[in-house]
């Protein structure tokens, strides 16, 4: 499941978390979004972005123990 | 794989009545600038009236008890901005800035959720605390 959270600060700041996405597939993600919000006058202007691999091979790993303990 | 971008957003609606987009953003602002006055106990309205009494016809307007005066909301048919148009001597700049800071923010939480669900996201509104818009989508 592919999943966005979209956090929007009155002072104009967006926070856009990707989650679930294969491989860099988060960064076509991120450029349709800002594309589409470009036709309705929304510019995004990166400041930071943060990939989160880690956490997704750890959650593997764990995914990789409970089937070997359920084996 | 998962992916965390901050950014900061700019707005200027497309302008011209031959662009399909620039209806759909002045739809988009006319229902931020409605959200607004809602949260602002407010009305409504298409123009502002001066203490002097001169009448300024607006793309919208907003009066409301703690909106002294009340706001006009500007569509520059040039650049797309959104400018507020306010008695600077019964509202101050910064109470216009507060309230040009939350149309953008309704703005922008009504275009993202139009443009997820153009991309195919099932799209739902977050709870979180009044000065935060967020917004779930899942496909």
């Amino acid at each position: 499941m592919r999943t966005v959270h979209v956090t929007i600060q009155p002072n104009a700041a967006v926070q856009v978390h990707f989650a679930g996405f294969a491989g860099r597939t988060c960064d076509t993600e991120r450029q349709r979004l800002s594309q589409a919000l470009a036709q309705l006058g929304v510019t995004l202007d990166v400041e930071r972005i943060e990939q989160s691999v880690v956490q997704e091979k750890a959650d593997g790993d764990q995914n990789a123990a409970n089937r070997d303990r359920n084996s | 794989m998962s992916q965390v971008a901050w950014f900061r957003v700019k707005l200027a609606l497309p302008i011209g009545t031959a662009l399909p987009q620039a209806h759909k953003a002045e739809a988009f602002l006319k229902r931020a600038v409605e959200i607004m006055a809602r949260e602002h106990r407010g009305s409504v309205g298409t123009h502002l009236v001066s203490l002097g009494g001169r009448r300024a016809e607006c793309f919208a307007s907003v009066e409301a008890p703690d909106i002294p005066g009340g706001v006009g909301i500007l569509l520059s048919k040039t650049s797309g901005q959104v400018e507020l148009l306010f008695d600077a001597r019964r509202a101050g700049s910064g109470l216009a800035q507060r309230l040009h800071d939350e149309i953008v923010q309704n703005y922008v939480g009504l275009a993202v959720a139009s443009c997820m669900k153009d991309l195919g996201y099932r799209v739902t509104e977050e709870p979180s605390d009044a000065s935060l818009v967020r917004l779930l989508g899942v496909a």
